[in-house]
């Protein structure tokens, strides 16, 4: 029985190696705001974001540059925390006082990524554009509203508490006011563990518990071969507004929704599995017996050896904002992931969710590709320093 | 659109007669044992799985699982939860070295031996004393496996529903497609009159005979890509197409619906009305194919109005008529249908539960009648959370 020792190792390690980046893990150090790569990415997962896209209304590239110097210098200072600068009280001040007068780093992260449409003639990138970067298309159940699609930049605000982001977002528009303008926010949330490892979404289920570690980054998450010499050290970004038809959702059995996600709503375990980080074995149910073949987790990662290298990193919130029209809650999923490229990633795993029986629980409505910058490295760097500069 | 909701075996529960239906009967409970919740139990038996398959060559796969709820006749009133999965030992001695290596597995964990009978169909059955959760391995021939895991009598906090028998299934299906048959047969005219018109210059006419149309496609009950890739050609949305409503993708009910009320020459939906007729005419012939499978109409109990919830009244199938409560309305017409036909299934399981359906149902076609929308949407919810009861009392038995 030595071969089936070895495989109840390597489950344990891969188990091990996925606790380590489970949503709601506090970090042991703050998130650094100077790196290779931006935070918020790999950062364990914040419980407050916003999603916000800006189109740019700078003029001109130059004024494109200014503003992103001032994204920077507003993003570090956020980030890191301290007193606001001071000025006469005579005048409006300097900082909006939602975080009290002393402003808190509080785990925040601002991760900034750029739209194909930045791309276009205006700023004279149309050559710079990342490699697999296009326009989100349409996909087969999709209802995108225009209003909440696409975005010239998309800011992904996170931190521990509500306020922070707020008050992040709120900074970061008053000071680049003139070079962006908002053009669609989504405020998310993610769940304490209910009672323990992944945060659950709204549907119930433990969502965030496999996902790709960090050792993974340079084959799964930060571009590639083949990409612009600037962009050594991004990554893509793929945002997905996607509501919840949470009430005929509730009017199905429990035996269905777990055949549907392809795991246990109370555990997070697999099918097949007994506990949250067992490892599916889909080889060994090649009928679908306990798994069914068209499972979400099935269908998103058939863990066979061509779909390895198409893994993605999701990051997503939860959001819960309201009614929509007939009465029932406008709630639903911030779907956010990182990839290496867009074709491998999120498209090749969207299209084989065409058949996904969670489609008819869902509806996406907004949402766009973009490309994380490379993270800030010194002082005097800048957010696309090398895209702009 | 594929939206298909497939009712699964596997992830079917089922109750049968007794508990004994798999060679398990259990013997008195022991006194001292805690009793599990069923969910507890349904966590209990994936660890029992679980930790059998682990021991036990991968090279073996799972060809079936099934889950069945029985009555225990000592102490009455109570339930064992049993799971059974069929695997598929790739030869007749990697299922002995499983049946071998699973009983010196158990007997290290300290589990009580029931049965061991030892040969060609071998039978090792085992109970965990700490839970008086049974484990057993079975051969049937030299290359099925059975894994059996059933929980101790338990208590549950309802009356388990008998299982609906796969001929009373099948015989709610054929109903089903006798309905659909007619209707089809109406809808063919409706669709012949709305050929004639968009021949004609009448545009009021035209709409008018779309509408009929419509209304009749709508009363066969077509949720969930029920009739597949027939109903995506007759009634097919532009929402996920690229070019949206100027899609050339964009076909059949919805596109005339689209071109009458979007100031379209009349002729030019002529080619479209001649090609939903052909949809009808191809979907009537091949209808004892294209019904859905007898499994899944339990489920269409409440789709058909989660649908008309989801599609209709968001206004997503609205492409300019603005009929949706007429055609909301004819989605009650279909949900009455199928729930009648299971009628008698139903009234045998919970009496209530069809009378209560009923009023709903009223309830909502009175509020459609009035047309004030607060009143649609409010019945339309109540009467989905009693549709959504229907399913689990219909499921089949599992094989
Ligand atoms: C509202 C929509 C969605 C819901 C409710 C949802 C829910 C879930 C849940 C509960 C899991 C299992 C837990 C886990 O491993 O994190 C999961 C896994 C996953 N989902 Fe989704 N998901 C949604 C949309 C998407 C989309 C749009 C994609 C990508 C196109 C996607 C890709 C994945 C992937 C890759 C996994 C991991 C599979 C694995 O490695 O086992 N999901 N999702």
């Amino acid at each position: 029985m030595t071969v089936n020792r070895r495989d109840l190792l390597k489950r344990v390690t891969v188990g091990a190696a996925a606790l380590v980046a489970l949503p709601g893990a506090r970090a042991a150090e703050p998130p650094s705001f100077q790196g290779p790569h931006q935070a918020g990415i790999f950062t364990p997962p914040q419980r407050s974001a916003i999603f916000a896209a800006f189109d740019v209304a700078a003029p001109s590239a130059e004024a494109l540059r200014q503003t992103m110097r001032t994204l920077t210098a507003r993003a570090r200072f956020l980030t890191i925390g301290g007193d606001p600068a001071a000025g006469p009280i005579t005048t409006p001040p300097a900082d909006n006082g939602v975080l009290g007068p002393t402003i808190p780093a509080d785990g925040l992260t601002i991760t900034v990524s750029v739209g194909a449409s930045l791309f276009d003639g205006r700023f004279g990138l149309a050559g710079r554009k990342p490699r697999t970067l296009t326009a989100m298309g349409v996909f087969p159940g999709d209802a995108l509203d225009p209003a909440w699609c696409h975005g010239d930049l998309l800011l992904q605000i996170c931190a521990d508490n509500a306020d922070t982001v707020h008050h992040a977002l709120r900074d970061i528009a008053r000071n680049t006011r003139g070079g962006l303008l908002l053009r669609y926010r989504r405020t998310g949330f993610l769940s304490p563990p209910r009672p323990a490892g992944a945060p659950r979404n709204l549907m119930g289920f433990k969502d965030g518990t496999s996902n790709p570690v960090e050792a993974e980054g340079a084959d799964l998450v930060w571009a590639g071969a083949g990409e612009p010499d600037w962009a050594a050290g991004g990554s893509y970004q793929v945002l997905r507004l996607i509501r919840m038809h949470t009430e005929f959702w509730d009017r199905v059995s429990l035996a269905e929704q777990e055949a549907i996600i392809g795991r246990r709503r109370d555990s997070g375990a697999p099918l097949d599995g007994a506990k949250e980080l067992d490892k599916p074995d889909f080889e060994r149910d090649p009928a679908g017996a306990l798994t069914p073949l068209d499972a979400h987790i099935r269908l998103a990662n058939p863990r066979t050896a061509e779909t390895a290298n198409g893994r993605i990193l999701r990051r997503p919130y939860n959001y819960d904002d309201g009614v929509v029209p007939g009465g029932d809650l406008d709630a639903g999923l911030i779907f956010c992931a990182y990839q290496q490229d867009l074709r491998r990633g999120f498209e090749a795993i969207q299209t084989r969710l065409a058949d996904d029986p969670l489609n008819d629980y869902i509806r996406p409505f907004g949402g766009g590709y973009f490309f994380a910058l490379p993270g800030v490295t010194s002082t005097e760097d800048w957010y696309g320093r090398g895209l702009l500069g | 659109m594929t939206r298909i909701r497939i009712a699964l075996l596997a992830a079917t529960t089922v109750v049968v007669a007794a508990a004994g239906a798999f060679a398990l009967v259990r013997s008195e409970a022991s006194a001292a044992i805690p009793v599990p919740t069923e969910r507890e139990a349904r966590a209990l038996i994936d660890k029992y799985r679980s930790d059998a398959t682990a021991g036990i060559s991968r090279d073996i796969r799972y060809a079936e699982a099934a889950s069945t709820i029985g009555e225990c006749a000592d102490p009455p009133g109570t339930y064992a939860i049993s799971s059974r999965y069929s695997m598929m030992p790739p030869s007749g001695a990697d299922g002995a070295a499983a049946v071998d290596a699973l009983r010196e597995h158990w007997a290290q964990l300290g589990y009580r031996v029931i049965t061991d009978v030892p040969g060609q169909n071998s039978q090792l059955l085992t109970e965990d004393p700490a839970t008086g959760f049974r484990v057993g391995i079975s051969r049937r021939a030299a290359s099925y496996l059975r894994l059996v895991v059933s929980s101790p009598c338990l208590t549950l906090p309802y009356t388990p529903a008998p299982p609906v028998l796969p001929e009373e299934q099948a015989t709610v299906r054929e109903a089903y497609q006798q309905y659909v048959a007619g209707v089809l047969d109406r809808l063919t005219r409706d669709v012949a009159a709305l050929r004639t018109a968009v021949a004609g210059s009448d545009r009021a006419k035209a709409r008018a005979a779309w509408l009929t149309a419509q209304l009749t496609w709508d009363r066969v009950g077509a949720a969930y890509g029920s009739f597949g890739e027939y109903a995506d050609a007759i009634d097919g949305l532009p929402q996920g197409l690229p070019g949206g409503v100027h899609d050339p993708d964009f076909t059949g009910l919805r596109r005339i619906e689209y071109g009458l009320w979007h100031g379209e020459a009349l002729g030019t939906l002529r080619p479209m009305a001649d090609a939903v007729a052909q949809q009808v005419a191809a979907l009537r012939a091949d209808l004892p194919g294209a019904t859905p499978d007898a499994i899944d109409l339990p489920l269409r109990v409440h789709e058909i109005l989660e649908d008309a919830l989801r599609f209709h009244l968001t206004g997503l199938t609205d492409m300019g008529a603005g009929a949706v409560l007429a055609e909301t309305a004819a989605d009650v017409d279909a949900t009455t249908a199928l729930l009648d036909l299971f009628g008698p299934l139903l009234d045998e399981r919970r009496p209530a539960l069809r009378p209560a359906a009923h009023a709903d149902l009223d309830a909502l076609r009175k509020a459609l009648r009035t047309g004030v929308r607060r009143d649609v949407d409010a019945a339309l919810g109540g009467v989905l959370e009693t549709l959504a009861q229907a399913p689990a009392l219909l499921e089949v038995t599992g094989s």
